[in-house]
């Protein structure tokens, strides 16, 4: 019964939520200077057709209509179209996978590192290791992505010749190379949060008395590793890392542009240069509902690993 | 934005647990330091950019264009011929300036707030706090990228250069939450003793306790955090004007100087890890500015 | 001793991980085959440390400086034996917290099957293992139990299934860390209950920690008191209780009341045991102790044989036994 009614509070959270953040990119659409009709048609155009234009997508009409009207395009899954009559749904669909690739391989590289970071400094507590490692995981969130990304193409991709200078592959074995690198840049930007966070609970579950428990039968190595050890440190991280997002978007963006990753992010750079309002819109949208997912899966994940908090 | 201060809790050491440190300095005074090191010798090359360097970040040299590093030109010539080192001590000016203000002014807004959330009645104090709730977990510089993009630079706006002022603004929008967070804790707690209770139901003003009980204990932790935001907002505005967002591409700014170096990588990579290492010093001067006063503020 | 030891831990020393501090100081004795062993001193007197220095599971910054451990192999030879190698092996622990001691993000079920899972059991033996288990230890509706998880049960429930995963590795010798101490004095009889009759059932020999001697005197077998890290006197329970030749013990004994026999306070001793690391020369009972003459504090006394099979580390010992009498 409680939990029936969490859920429904959840539900009703994120519809409250979901409409202000198309309210938000509504507004988008309204401070961009100069007229979305003249701006598609040209300096050429007749005032008839610019006029024409503008009453078909909905100019004319007042902010609480358009707004209204531009919510009943939302749910018919109609985006609009680029100045250049591409629909915006086509440019998404386009850049999602790129985008995809880069989150994926941040997130990989991040979450793997910052168990390995977390795990020695964990086991070395309070040594000169961890205190070492403490000072540069603080130092590494102020080294910027790309400029680290542009080192690793000039000292590693360039010399080697094992990566390619931006760009992604398209085969497997070229998507992963092409991955490598710019996983690495954003994983710098990623890992010491996560890796903090994850020191410390992994601390308090290596001292508990149920690992000692699971120790005295004789459980050990992975068994011991997985079933006692990570699923109990994992549910601070998890809320950690929904609550990291938006930082974690923001730097696929930046990875897109360092890169030269033709993905949602650089689209979004683009557009918003030349004025391309329902293409910035429609990504925006997007990365903003990925945002409110991404929360809203962490906590079902949390919960899932920590049974006392579903009930409560 | 991350909160790094407040996740870093400082771990115990046999100096902290002791009290006697085995140095015989405060913790964290190596970090001080150094970092104000760093950051003393950026404001100078800032405030004295045009003694130290050739003068003008803007003057072209088309017939000396992408030099090596030279007697004459220190760390060589950009795509255009301008001298390279004086546009990254000019850049100095524009980057600090930024990071300053846009974490200065968010400061001090958001302590405004907290104060108001604390003293405000329960309407008042959750509705600021459900607020800042959604701004945390809101894609603000993703929108912030597409506002600027979409607006544009626009005029300079007093001493500000284009493009400075929206995107003061926008830290404005963000990095408040902190502030108000800590300022709001800091007032309750305050306003919870007894001896501040029993003063204020006989006609304490508001101003009195602010000013005597509230600020001084709220202010070191503040002072934390404002050099951590500045480091921040320097790597964001250098991040935004390399995406070509906000600043304009030839403004002496380092995320600029970057973006407009990237077909050089190959050739002049002096172009791209000469301003990201100065931002990558200051910020990390900052950081350790921050981190040091964290370690003294536990200690004591 | 007739019967052969099951268990034999010799010259145990325990200390901090830097060695500064001594915990556990040259601590020996011994386990038959379906005995219980009661251990029993105040907090800080290192029984818990000698208990988890059996399967070498300390909490961090500690660690074993020295001694033997050795345990009967199966034709009953006393073989010497990394602790590792015996968890889950011959040995498992009953601990103290039921509260704490359970993971919190597993099942029931899941819980109690892990440890026969670790030796290799399979998913369906170890389920099956589990529910018989849990219907062994008394917990009630076991079918629908095994789906729950740790927080939603009581904690004389959740010692129960403590009980159950200690018995799931099917060990020859139990420990039992304070298994009653975190529970109301009800729960607490029905878990001392439980564990006698698991015992007797199962032929189980058993180490008992506890710092309530009436605990001790009703599932022990025979009684070893330790105090600042040592043993100071060991013998059947029944002598213990009748005829304590240690002061110490005496005075345990003393203030044992009817109603509460928490050591919590010891009325008939002044002062407070020494704490690890400022343990005095000599006798480290002497400055509480009111027999103590000036040569308790020039050295230690060794643990030695006083009656038969009675043992206590009173350097008067004999003279007591005179005023006594």
């Amino acid at each position: 019964m409680i939990y029936i009614r969490s859920i429904a509070n959840r539900v009703g959270q994120l519809i409250v939520v979901l409409l202000a953040v198309t309210l938000a990119v509504f507004v988008l659409t309204q401070v961009a200077p100069g007229d979305a009709a003249r701006l598609r048609l040209g300096p050429r155009a007749s005032e008839e057709s610019v006029e024409a234009l503008r009453q078909e997508l909905g100019l004319d009409r007042s902010l609480p209509e358009q707004y209204l009207e531009y919510l009943g395009r939302l749910l018919r899954g109609d985006l609009g179209t680029s100045v250049n009559g591409r629909p915006v749904t086509e440019i998404i669909a386009q850049g999602i996978g790129p985008t995809f690739w880069l989150l994926a391989g941040t997130l990989v590289v991040s979450v793997v590192s910052a168990i390995g970071i977390a795990w020695v400094a964990a086991m070395k507590r309070d040594g000169g290791f961890d205190h070492g490692l403490r000072l540069v995981l603080l130092l590494s969130l102020f080294l910027p992505t790309f400029w680290v990304g542009f080192l690793l193409l000039r000292f590693i991709a360039i010399p080697t010749g094992w990566f390619p200078v931006g760009g992604l592959g398209d085969s497997p074995g070229e998507l992963f190379a092409s991955l490598v690198l710019p996983s690495i840049a954003g994983a710098i930007a990623l890992t010491p949060i996560l890796a903090r966070s994850l020191r410390s609970s992994l601390i308090d579950v290596l001292d508990s008395e149920y690992v000692a428990v699971a120790r005295s039968l004789g459980i050990r190595g992975r068994t011991l590793f997985v079933d006692h050890v990570i699923r109990n440190a994992a549910g601070p991280v998890v809320t950690l890392l929904a609550l990291n997002t938006a930082y974690l978007f923001f730097g696929v963006v930046i990875l897109e542009w360092t890169f030269d990753i033709g993905g949602l992010g650089s689209a979004l750079i683009t557009a918003s240069t030349t004025q391309d309002v329902y293409v910035v819109q429609g990504i925006t949208l997007l990365f903003a509902v990925g945002v409110v997912v991404a929360n809203l899966a962490g906590e079902l994940l949390s919960d899932a690993l920590d049974p006392r908090g579903a009930q409560s | 934005m991350i909160d790094v201060s407040t996740a870093s809790p400082a771990p115990a050491t046999a100096a902290a647990t002791d009290g006697v440190p085995r140095s015989g300095l405060k913790r964290g005074t190596g970090k001080l330091i150094v970092g104000s090191t760093i950051v003393t010798v950026f404001v100078l090359a800032a405030l004295f950019a045009p003694w130290i360097t050739l003068g003008d970040p803007q003057a072209q040299d088309l017939a000396n264009r992408l030099a090596a590093p030279s007697a004459q030109h220190w760390l060589g010539t950009d795509s255009l011929g301008r001298d390279v080192w004086t546009r990254l001590v000019f850049a100095a000016q524009v980057d600090l300036r930024v990071g300053i203000l846009g974490a200065v002014i968010p400061a001090i807004l958001g302590t405004l707030i907290g104060i108001a959330a604390g003293f405000g009645n329960r309407v008042v104090d959750s509705s600021i706090m459900r607020f800042s709730d959604v701004i945390v977990a809101f894609p603000l510089f993703i929108f912030f990228l597409a506002l600027v993009g979409l607006v544009g630079p626009g005029e300079g706006f007093w001493f500000l250069g284009p493009g400075e002022l929206p995107i003061i603004i926008g830290f404005a929008l963000i990095s408040w939450v902190v502030y108000a967070r800590l300022m709001r804790t800091e007032v309750r707690r305050v306003r919870s003793l007894d001896y501040v209770r029993a003063a204020e139901t006989g006609g304490l003003p508001r101003r009195r306790v602010i000013v005597g009980h509230v600020l001084p204990n709220a202010m070191n932790q503040t002072f934390v955090y404002v050099f951590v935001d500045i480091g921040l907002a320097i790597v964001a505005v250098s991040t935004l004007a390399f995406l070509g967002v906000g600043i304009p591409l030839d403004t002496p700014e380092w995320g600029a100087m970057i973006s407009s170096a990237r077909g050089y990588i190959n050739t002049n990579w002096w172009l791209i890890v000469a301003p990201g290492a100065a931002i990558a010093t200051l910020a990390v001067g900052l950081a350790l500015i921050g981190d040091g006063l964290d370690d003294r503020l536990k200690q004591s | 001793m007739t019967t052969q030891p099951l268990l034999e831990v010799s010259h145990l020393t325990v200390a901090t991980a830097d060695g500064a501090v001594p915990l556990v100081d040259d601590v020996s004795f011994s386990v038959a085959p379906g005995e219980c062993l009661g251990l029993v001193g105040e907090s800080g007197s290192g029984k818990s440390l000698t208990l988890r220095s059996i399967l070498d599971l300390f909490p961090t910054a500690v660690q074993r400086t020295g001694g033997r451990i050795r345990m009967a192999d199966d034709s009953g030879v006393l073989t010497d034996r990394d602790p590792r190698g015996l968890r889950g092996n011959g040995v498992s622990m009953v601990f103290q917290e039921p509260m704490s001691s359970l993971n919190p993000s597993m099942r029931i079920g899941d819980l109690v099957a892990a440890g026969a899972r670790a030796r290799g059991l399979s998913k369906r033996d170890a389920a099956r293992l589990a529910l018989g288990l849990l219907t062994e230890v008394g917990i009630p509706e076991p079918e629908q139990r095994l789906r729950a998880w740790p927080h939603q049960l009581s904690g004389g429930q959740r010692q129960r299934v403590m009980i159950a995963m200690a018995l799931s590795v099917e060990p020859r010798l139990l420990l039992c860390d304070e298994p009653t101490t975190a529970l109301d004095a009800t729960i607490q009889d029905q878990i001392l209950g439980l564990l006698e009759r698991l015992r007797r059932e199962r032929g189980l020999a058993v180490v008992f920690v506890s710092h309530d001697l009436g605990v001790i005197a009703r599932i022990a077998d025979r009684t070893a008191v330790m105090y600042a890290g040592t043993i100071v006197e060991e013998a059947a329970t029944d002598t213990v209780i009748a005829h304590p030749r240690h002061p110490y013990t005496r005075a345990l004994v003393e203030s044992m009341p009817a109603t509460d026999r928490r050591l919590d306070r010891l009325p008939t001793i002044p002062g407070a045991p020494p704490a690890a690391g400022m343990w005095p020369e000599g006798c480290r009972f002497a400055p509480r102790c009111r027999f103590a003459v000036e040569a308790c504090t020039v050295s230690r006394p060794p643990l030695v044989g006083v009656a038969d099979d009675h043992a206590s580390a009173c350097l008067r010992d004999r003279e007591l036994v005179e005023i006594a009498s």
